[in-house]
């Protein structure tokens, strides 16, 4: 009997912990990638914020363990966590992220046109009185988003 | 440190003391970890491909890895394949037949790092990702080039020369 021969008889079987996780990441590689991708977003924003995971863990109300978990892109998460994560980083990582965002976006388009309409209202009416008035002075309009937010028509 | 059998006949690791796991399961979970890759590769930034966004990079390692998995598990299920598709010398010069050849197997900018025992047979003692640097020059590339070193030289302080002693020195592990 060889050496080889000898060896294989005492081995009682191979080390099925790491090709069967190989072969469960494979199986899995599609929720893997969404893992990742919410895992990569999260650590570049709390560097944009300059949190570290035990600060998101407080405002997420979760154990540092956990955040860890969600970082290594291993994990299979919930909704409510995927939502968590969205609202309190605001970061997309749900197909809702970016309907809020255009809802939001066609209000402020929708005020902007009111507020455009307006001022073309008001426009008609100075140069119809503009020979009793000396002196017309036009308020400056901030255009910024926050500004139609506050004073939505 | 021990070694341990992966799959078969073929495929072996390196099992330092102090790890949780054998070289290959190891770094596998390393290179599976969106953490680690993003800070390995905020950290070595000075070595990173320049014009690749962080992201693109990270997805790009993991896409590696996703590769050693693929390679890892056809080869273990399909007896018609072999480890020498994976595994080539990591002296790029060596072009004649040494004994524990020192061996790298490459996804990439992943690196396996392996000793070849026999044809189709390998003892991983490490790995490393490498992006465009000379494995000298780097300390984490050194430190898996230190590994290897003294992996072989325990091979052969404990007469594994070949195959057949190979396995004689695992039956004595037993």
């Amino acid at each position: 009997m060889t050496n080889k021969e000898k060896f294989l008889q005492l081995v009682s079987g191979e080390d099925t912990k790491t090709l069967a996780e190989v072969r469960k990441r494979i199986k899995n590689r599609a929720m893997l990638r969404e893992s990742q991708q919410i895992a990569l977003k999260v650590l570049m924003k709390l560097d944009d914020l300059g949190w570290s995971q035990k600060d998101l863990a407080k405002e997420m109300g979760v154990s540092p363990q956990q955040i860890t978990k969600i970082v290594s892109g291993k994990e299979n998460l919930t909704i409510e966590t995927q939502i968590k994560l969205q609202n309190i980083l605001d970061i997309p990582v749900l197909a809702s992220y970016y309907e809020n965002k255009m809802t939001e976006m066609d209000q402020w388009v929708l005020n902007i046109e009111r507020r455009v309409e307006k001022l073309a209202v008001q426009s008609i009416h100075i140069s119809n009185n503009y020979q009793e008035s000396k002196i017309v002075r036009l308020e400056s309009v901030n255009y910024s988003k926050e500004n139609f937010q506050l004073q939505a028509v | 440190m021990k070694i341990v059998r992966t799959f078969a006949d073929q495929l072996f690791a390196f099992h330092f003391d102090g790890e949780k796991m054998n070289e290959l399961p190891r770094l596998l979970t390393l290179w599976n970890d969106t953490e680690y890759l993003h800070e390995f590769v905020t950290s070595n930034k000075l070595d990173v491909p320049q014009n690749v966004p962080i992201r693109t990079l990270v997805f790009q390692l993991i896409d590696n890895a996703n590769d050693i998995d693929e390679a890892l598990n056809e080869i273990s299920k399909d007896s018609e394949r072999s480890l020498e598709e994976f595994f080539k010398p990591l002296d790029n010069q060596e072009y004649h037949i040494v004994e524990l050849s020192k061996q790298k197997g490459r996804k990439n900018f992943l690196r396996l790092f392996a000793i070849k025992i026999d044809n189709n047979c390998f003892v991983i003692t490490g790995g490393a990702i490498k992006f465009h640097h000379l494995n000298k020059d780097r300390t984490h590339t050194q430190k898996e080039m230190q590994k290897i070193n003294s992996c072989r030289d325990y091979l052969k302080d404990n007469n594994v020369f070949d195959a057949d002693s190979f396995y004689e020195f695992l039956n004595e592990q037993q």
